[in-house]
């Protein structure tokens, strides 16, 4: 699906992504786990074709496809949503600009996030884990392929932090999506991923690659199992070392 | 709303009730400073006798500040779609607001005539200014996460322009509206300074010569009036076509 081969950037004299190779498979959610600060953010720009990488290529599908804009759904960390649209327009933008609007499906992800009642509100009338819903939505709402999502939830307080995972999780077992996401939250990342790369800072490389054996249904009532809190220490240590 | 009203209300108040007292016990002549008591009273006695100069000094300021929104926002759009133009047109567009508008005045009458023309062209030159700077800062502050998003979405150059960075800037606009609303009344009376048939501008300049100092306080007066209500009725137009905008205390 998804294939970034010998990846490198820099911006302006400063190395930030070197030779990274990694790669996303079709219906995967895969996480990238790495401290603040250490480019994750400009991967997805290079991916979404805001910057050329300075080495190697990106393949979508089998395309390449450096430089190229409008492939993939992108959801920032930071509350994403146009100010002056309602909850309804917010979610229906992404299919305006890919020129196909479907009333139909709008209503139903509207239903789906919990927000019907809510269609015509704007932003700023919703609290932080209702406004990363909409956002999630006007994502799910555009036809790509590949999701993106950059730590959607890093901004909300902890308890609607946990909240929200669990939303994901529920939503992603009915619509079956292929997710690259970025997090510094560990147990986050066990929590919703088939597999992580755990990455070093500056410059950006892959320092491991886990696979997270925990079947996703039961994965909720897991959190607390030894096999969990082991994978979770590995990983952890992996990331301070 | 009452509570936030009454200091600056109180405060006029009581200037005027200082003005009225220095008067009376000064004996000031009243063709130096006449008494608010005796303003507003030529002000009831001049009303039937002013309304051809209201409405030719309204017009002109309306005409000029339509023309000048109008333009202003084709200048800031081109300025901002053009990031070379900006650059060289930007500092010759700062450098017309500091031609004195006065100095301007007689030049535009001697190429235009004493018509209508001239006078409106005084307006817009005065107008123009605020709104293109304001809406060309509005298009700046465009938040980049948005903007962003925009490009990886795959918008084009027209889809951003009208979809996020016309709607992000129309704060600014109206902030450069309201500033040019009261800058065309003013301008429109400078105007008629050089030569006009009716308006406020030469009704001050008759009550001047003629020592009725009390007439040009009418005047004045009526000119904040009409600014006033001018800024006023932007600012309504913005409260109702920017809805979204958070508002203060919520």
């Amino acid at each position: 699906m998804l294939y970034c081969e010998q990846l490198s950037f820099r911006y302006q004299t400063r190395q930030i992504i070197q030779h990274l190779t990694f790669h996303v498979n079709e219906g995967e959610f895969v996480s990238l786990i790495g401290p603040s600060g250490s480019g994750k953010s400009t991967l997805f720009y290079l991916i979404g074709g805001l910057y050329e990488p300075e080495e190697g290529t990106i393949y979508l599908e089998g395309e390449r496809v450096n430089g190229k804009r409008g492939l993939i759904g992108y959801m920032p960390q930071t509350s994403s949503l146009f100010p002056w649209r309602t909850v309804e327009e917010n979610i229906r933008l992404s299919q305006e600009l890919e020129g196909q609007i479907d009333p139909k499906q709008i209503k139903q992800l509207l239903e789906r996030i919990g927000l019907s009642s809510y269609a015509n509100h704007f932003p700023h009338q919703l609290s932080g884990g209702m406004q990363q819903r909409v956002a999630f939505a006007r994502t799910l709402a555009s036809k790509k392929k590949l999701l993106c999502l950059d730590e959607p939830f890093g901004a909300l307080d902890a308890l609607t932090r946990s909240e929200m995972q669990r939303w994901l999780l529920s939503i992603l077992e009915e619509e079956k999506r292929t997710v690259l996401f970025i997090t510094h939250s560990v147990e986050e990342a066990i929590l919703l991923s088939d597999r992580i790369y755990v990455l070093t800072p500056g410059p950006m490389k892959v320092k491991k690659e886990f696979h997270v054996p925990f079947p996703r249904e039961h994965r909720w009532d897991q959190r607390g199992n030894k096999d969990f809190l082991e994978l979770r220490e590995e990983i952890e240590a992996m990331l301070l070392g | 709303m009452i509570r936030k009203l009454f200091p600056p209300l109180l405060v006029s108040a009581l200037f005027l009730l200082i003005w009225e007292g220095a008067v009376r016990l000064l004996a000031i002549e009243t063709w130096i400073l006449p008494a608010p008591t005796q303003i507003w009273k030529t002000f009831w006695q001049q009303l039937p006798l002013m309304q051809a100069d209201i409405a030719a000094t309204i017009w002109i300021a309306l005409l000029g500040l339509c023309i000048g929104i109008v333009f202003g926002v084709i200048v800031a759009v081109f300025l901002h779609l053009f990031p070379m133009m900006e650059h060289a047109f930007y500092p010759i567009i700062v450098l017309t607001q500091n031609v004195p508008i006065i100095a301007l005045a007689p030049l535009l009458v001697l190429w235009f005539g004493f018509g209508t023309l001239p006078k409106v062209l005084i307006v817009v030159l005065v107008c123009f200014f605020p709104i293109t700077i304001a809406t060309l800062d509005g298009f700046r502050q465009v938040d980049p996460t948005l903007l962003r998003y925009m490009k990886i979405a795959g918008a084009s150059r027209l889809e951003i322009f009208y979809k996020l960075e016309w709607p992000s800037a129309l704060p600014s606009f109206f902030s450069g509206c309201k500033v040019a609303a009261t800058y065309s009344v003013m301008g429109a009376v400078i105007s008629e300074w050089l030569g006009a048939q009716a308006g406020l501008g030469l009704m001050m300049q008759t009550a001047a010569s003629a020592f009725r100092t009390d007439r040009v306080f009418v005047a004045i007066g009526t000119i904040v009036i009409l600014s006033l209500s001018l800024f006023l009725l932007i600012q309504l137009l913005e409260e109702w076509l920017i809805r979204w905008k958070i508002k203060k205390g919520e």
